[in-house]
């Protein structure tokens, strides 16, 4: 019986060790891809990208700069248009509505064309680790809330200590998701204006983005591309890697548990 | 076996009643619009010192037709103070290039201090929208 205990607690041991080597085998796989992306996602620029169907006047150039924005000619679009990146003096990002208010407003003639806020995808490409963290983290949730219900089910039989278990297993997931989502600051151009469950709205953002409508062939445009490219790439992995280590450490301690519970329905 | 259950049916809706409620606070700040504001400006023609100016494109068009101006107007809110727009029906009366001229006390509060308008934002606003003022977060 006491070499029995022994053999349990050993085991035991070794899933939490099993578990110890994989995150930290994880934490150490995200720094260093951070650290490549990131610099990619730095090298972005700030601003917007306008295509105009009118080519720009020098002297409206000059005029946007006494008003505080920096504007430069940055190729041909598609179907003879021109292509500025205005950027602000202060460097934050540009908000812009209607290009026709803005071109209205800073050039004083309205110009029809499209706009692309390029401070938008520069913040969310800094914080595809952040958004890659949270989707590590769902397999794992589930199991701990399924196991704090489980314990919280035990309150029901007056056990007291598996039922303050399961409610710190639930306040401690709820402070990291309240924490892991605080740190995010997603543009408001990339939520849907009502639903933030809008699934439709994403995923038709993602597929404009990627047609590259007017853009094709426009630098800039191609560097963001390959920037969320190389995220969902090597993030992907990432996650589909936490996953499997997440499942195969429950499938462990599962099999241990079993052992645990014929060994008691012999004894 | 029953009523263990009933229990651990009622512990599971309980816990997503909560987790709902805590991403909600999230999600709302998320949620909230990005708008850019500007402030009327005096006009220096004589005889005008009862007309501001401001940026045609502070107008919005509605469904009808008709045009609207947004403010920006601060009130407090559950967990402090926040950024309310309020809409107000307002044609465009004397154009000047990108501006328009009004009348000081449209734009302008009780206190005779101007109140910030609406110029920009990330989506089409709505009455008593919730946002957040660039630059100010």
């Amino acid at each position: 019986m006491k070499r029995e205990r022994k053999r349990k607690g050993i085991e035991r041991l070794i899933v939490w060790i099993a578990a110890a080597v994989m995150t930290a085998g994880l934490v150490v796989m995200n720094f260093l891809i951070s650290e490549g992306i990131k610099n990619e996602a730095e090298s972005l620029p700030e601003g917007v990208l306008l295509q105009l169907k009118e080519p720009l006047e020098t002297a409206e150039i000059e005029a946007a700069k006494i008003q505080g924005y920096r504007i430069k000619n940055v190729g041909a679009g598609e179907h003879g248009r021109e292509i500025y990146e205005v950027r602000g003096e202060k460097e934050r990002a540009v908000l812009i509505g209607k290009v026709t208010d803005f071109t209205r407003d800073l050039f004083g003639r309205p110009i029809e064309g499209k706009s692309m806020n390029l401070s938008a995808h520069r913040s969310i490409a800094l914080q595809m680790g952040r958004l890659a963290w949270l989707a590590a983290a769902i397999p794992l949730s589930m199991m701990l809330l399924v196991l704090s219900i489980r314990k919280l089910g035990a309150l029901q039989e007056k056990n007291w200590l598996q039922g303050l278990q399961g409610v710190a297993i639930i306040a401690v997931w709820m402070a990291a998701v309240y924490y892991l989502t605080g740190r995010l600051n997603i543009p408001r151009e990339f939520l849907p204006r009502e639903q933030i469950l809008d699934i439709s709205f994403y995923i038709d953002t993602v597929k404009e983005f990627f047609a590259g409508d007017g853009w094709a062939n426009q630098s800039t445009y191609q560097a963001i591309r390959l920037c969320y490219k190389d995220g969902a790439l090597v993030y992907g992995m990432w996650i589909i890697c936490a996953w499997l280590g997440t499942v195969l450490i429950r499938i462990i301690a599962g099999i241990e548990n079993r052992g645990k519970g014929e060994n008691i329905s012999r004894g | 076996m029953r009523k263990k259950k009933v229990w651990i049916a009622g512990c599971t809706v309980f816990l997503l009643l909560v987790i709902c409620t805590v991403l909600s606070l999230r999600i709302e700040k998320m949620m909230r619009i990005e708008v850019e504001t500007v402030r009327a400006v005096q006009c220096e023609e004589e005889g005008m010192t009862d007309m501001v100016k401001i940026p045609l494109s502070c107008y919005k068009q509605e469904e009808n037709g008709s045009f609207v101006l947004f403010f920006a107007e601060e009130r407090e809110g559950l967990f402090g103070k926040e950024w309310v727009v309020q809409k107000e029906e307002s044609d465009p009366l004397m154009e000047e290039g990108n501006m328009s001229l009004v009348p000081k006390s449209s734009v302008f509060d009780d206190q005779l201090r101007p109140r910030k308008i609406v110029n920009y934002s990330t989506w089409p606003l709505e009455d008593d929208d919730v946002v957040v003022i660039a630059g100010e977060e």
